[in-house]
């Protein structure tokens, strides 16, 4: 110890401060990119695409903050009451599949509703509703083939997840074979964590 | 051109802005700083649970508690009580790293950001205050490493033993 402080004392005091910054900036810049996220609670809320209204969500007044920079269009900062559809047209679609949020690996919770949707133009969308995560770093919305929600090869990966509250939509890929999969997935890709996931029941 | 000669010529900048004031008077910015921090760091806990009505978030609570009881410690040197250098000029960094590092957790939120300058004033304020009384320079720095790990150890309780809302 007295030789590392020997050895600090020696460094001209330009090495000693360039140490100092860029080591204190390099661990708080991994903290910020990669644990702040277990800190920070996030909201979005989007309409339910297949009718064309705002849903309730766990969300209170000033929460709707999002993840993702670009929402789905139509996604307005209407966070508890439901208020008038603006976009899009209610119209004719179907539910093809619901599931549950249930927990996922140890100390990650997950609750509401995933709705896998064709929408009246026949594109497929995956509706989560009343939806809540634990929050973590770089999180994607699977389709997973397990449906006790194990990641692995073949799986489907939707996107980013655009906020760890809320109502949000995410656009299934065209032509994709919805019988392949058994639940929709809410994964870490940096740690390989699954966080929460929604067994499937009733794909067409 | 001689490296060495420059840096002999070259005045250190902390130096030289310490010389400003008195070590007590840069110890009382350090303190002011470090209180505001946990102050914000409290803000930034008590904005989650009113943001999200009936949720309460315990990794939140547990990070920004720890925060202000390391914190509270590092600040016994600036408030007068008597400590060997080192051991002062670490504890005093030591406090300021906690909401550097801690703050850096919270900067997704403007109060989070917030907690991060004042942690980064707190520890530039400390710093000065210990140049000034010729404490070891590498003892600040040993408490910002101590900081760091403690946040890091922090986390990992949070990961393994605390759920994320409740």
């Amino acid at each position: 110890m007295k030789r590392l402080a020997r050895l600090w004392g020696r460094l001209p005091w330009y090495a000693a401060a360039a140490i100092v910054v860029f080591g204190t900036a390099a661990v708080a810049g991994f903290s910020f990119v990669f644990t702040s996220d277990l800190f920070y609670e996030q909201c979005l809320n989007e309409p339910n695409l297949l009718t064309g209204e705002f849903e309730p969500s766990n969300c209170g007044e000033g929460a709707n903050v999002a993840r993702d920079r670009s929402p789905t269009p139509g996604a307005t900062p209407a966070p508890t009451s439901p208020s008038p559809p603006t976009t899009p047209e209610p119209a004719a679609g179907a539910v093809l599949a619901t599931g549950t949020f249930q927990d996922g690996d140890p100390g990650h919770d997950g609750d509401g509703l995933a709705e896998v949707q064709r929408l009246a133009d026949g594109s497929l969308n995956l509706f989560l509703s009343n939806f809540s995560v634990t929050n973590g770093p770089d999180l994607f919305v699977v389709l997973a083939r397990d449906p006790g929600g194990n990641y692995g090869d073949g799986d489907l990966v939707l996107g980013p997840l655009k906020a760890n509250n809320g109502n949000q939509n995410y656009e299934i890929p065209a032509g994709t074979d919805l019988s392949l999969y058994g639940s929709v997935l809410i994964w870490c890709r940096a740690f390989n964590v699954d966080f929460a996931f929604a067994t499937l029941g009733g794909v067409e | 051109m001689n490296p060495t000669a420059t840096a002999e010529r070259a005045p250190n900048p902390l130096a030289r802005i310490a010389a400003l004031l008195p070590a007590n008077a840069w110890g009382l910015i350090a303190a002011v700083a470090t209180l505001a921090a946990i102050a914000f760091g409290f803000l930034y806990a008590s904005e989650q649970d009113v943001l999200f009505p009936g949720r309460h978030f315990p990794r939140t609570w547990v990070l920004v508690s720890v925060m202000a009881a390391t914190a509270a410690a590092g600040l016994l040197p600036l408030a007068g009580m008597r400590f060997p250098p080192a051991i002062s000029a670490a504890l005093s960094s030591f406090a300021a790293g906690m909401m550097i590092f801690g703050g850096a957790n919270l900067a997704n939120r403007g109060t989070g950001l917030v907690v991060l300058a004042a942690g980064v004033a707190a520890w530039l304020a400390a710093s000065a205050a210990s140049h000034r009384r010729a404490e070891p320079a590498g003892a600040l720095v040993l408490g910002l490493a101590a900081a760091a790990a403690t946040t890091f150890a922090v986390i990992a309780v949070c990961v393994v033993f605390i759920d994320g809302d409740a």
